[in-house]
């Protein structure tokens, strides 16, 4: 498939691959009846049997795209070798109960009001900024240590031309569409127009001791743009940008509310957004 | 899971264990994202326009897959139908001079090595816009028949599942609207 076909197909997956993945249809109501049909010749007998061959080994021969595997201690191993096998191996996560996703990391991963699933994409961006984070095609998933009613998200990425999945490091409410490694380049084309666009966007205050304290954990990937005036969200001047990393970082306006700069993507859209 | 023809998506499916009808959905995707992209090819010069129908056409598809029934036709036939809608509803928007306010929301800017494929998609689609544009002067549904047969290579019963026309009809209409364009073309000699 072309690049635009294969970015097509995740962004379906994004959207309406958990449905997809649950989706029961029913049986067609005209479906066929298995008549037996006399083969015009032995040639077409044999071609079928050659192509059912070929169908056969390319399929043994071929290793598979995903994963998942039990280990003897309980846990799994969760293996991915391309992206487009990522609803795959999260129907086969749910068919086995287990509450963990695979999410794919988006560069292009649009920026959103500060929520829930922002928040934890800071711990999520500092994972995947992580030295150790990265390096290998599978992971290892404990079921008893994901928290009750979260689900554990696998960061996978595609570097170098080899699929890379992320330790775990965080359960959410629910798995976002896709996850952002917020680069630079991204953060500073955030900044400008922000403000503006998300003017009637609401924060719940109440985030703002969780950014702190991700803030603390994180270095240089970080961007939150102040936006509005006179917030009283108490987030106003106690919640800054690292100089060192974003000098540039707009603050001539108190902020009403904090937003996190190209973080986290969730379906569907919030309306305070458009 | 069991497929008629995969080409066309004929799947006569049972559905079976958890993710078939997403496993289902990805053959029908792939097997017909091509055409799909060459029909509105045909029909739109600007790639990010191409690829902006394309994609509402199998996020439509992908919404309704339940209630699709391979024994009333092919995948194939189905998404043109799909597709037709979708170019309606582009053109009655374009007419109106309304943007397309709500699916630019959703809309995905194109990088510049997706912006070239769909240009030569496009570029290799001029004789079927050609072709098109010759068909100008026939009834809607001679000139879509003649398109779906003719450049996107449906056969008669998938073009008149498509269309929602009976074969007869189809096959009635394709054969008048051949003729005009024989007559046509031996005019123009």
């Amino acid at each position: 498939m072309s690049k635009f076909e294969d970015r097509l197909w995740r962004d379906l997956v994004r959207r309406h691959g958990a449905d997809l993945a649950e989706m029961t249809r029913p049986a067609s109501k005209r479906a066929r009846r298995a008549r037996p049909r006399l083969l015009a010749g032995t040639s077409v007998a044999l071609a079928g049997i050659g192509t059912a061959a070929a169908l056969l080994l390319s399929a043994a021969s071929s290793p598979p795209a995903f994963a998942v595997s039990r280990n003897a201690d309980g846990t799994y191993t969760v293996r991915l070798q391309e992206l487009a096998a990522i609803h795959g191996a999260n129907a086969k996560l749910a068919a086995l109960g287990i509450r963990a996703r695979i999410v794919e990391v988006t560069p292009a991963c649009a920026y959103r009001v500060l929520s829930p699933a922002a928040v934890h994409a800071i711990e999520l961006a500092k994972g995947i900024a992580a030295s150790d984070a990265l390096k290998s095609s599978a992971t290892r998933v404990d079921p008893r240590k994901i928290p009750a009613g979260k689900l554990q998200v696998l960061p996978a990425v595609r570097v170098a031309g080899h699929v890379n999945i992320a330790p775990a490091r965080l359960a959410a409410a629910s798995a976002p569409t896709c996850v952002s490694p917020l680069p630079q380049t991204v953060v500073a084309r955030c900044a400008p127009g922000s403000p503006q666009r998300l003017k009637t966007a609401a924060a719940p205050p109440t985030y703002s001791g969780e950014i702190r304290r991700a803030l603390g954990k994180t270095s240089a990937t970080v961007h939150l743009l102040p936006t509005g005036n006179s917030g009283n969200s108490g987030n106003s001047g106690k919640i800054a940008t690292p100089a060192s990393t974003h000098p540039q970082a707009p603050a001539k306006n108190p902020p009403n509310w904090v937003v996190i700069g190209c973080q986290v993507r969730t379906s569907p859209l919030p309306a305070s957004t458009s | 899971m069991m497929l008629g023809d995969p080409d066309r998506g004929s799947a006569a499916v049972s559905t079976g264990p958890s993710g078939s009808a997403l496993a289902e959905f990805e053959q029908v995707y792939r097997h017909n994202v091509d055409v799909v992209t060459a029909y509105f090819a045909r029909r739109c010069a600007e790639p990010q326009v191409v690829a902006d129908l394309t994609s509402e056409t199998f996020v439509r598809a992908a919404g309704t897959f339940g209630s699709f029934d391979p024994g009333r036709g092919t995948a194939r036939a189905w998404l043109f139908g799909i597709a037709g809608h979708v170019f309606a509803g582009h053109c009655a928007q374009t007419a109106s001079g309304r943007a397309a306010v709500a699916r630019l929301a959703q809309r995905r800017p194109l990088d510049t090595d997706e912006m070239e494929e769909l240009a030569a998609k496009i570029d290799a689609e001029r004789a079927g816009r050609e072709l098109i544009a010759r068909c100008t002067q026939l009834p809607q549904l001679e000139r879509a028949a003649v398109e779906f047969v003719d450049l996107a290579g449906l056969t008669p019963k998938e073009a008149a599942t498509a269309l929602g026309v009976s074969r007869v009809v189809l096959r009635k209409r394709l054969s008048r609207a051949r003729a005009r364009l024989r007559k046509e073309h031996q005019g123009d000699e």
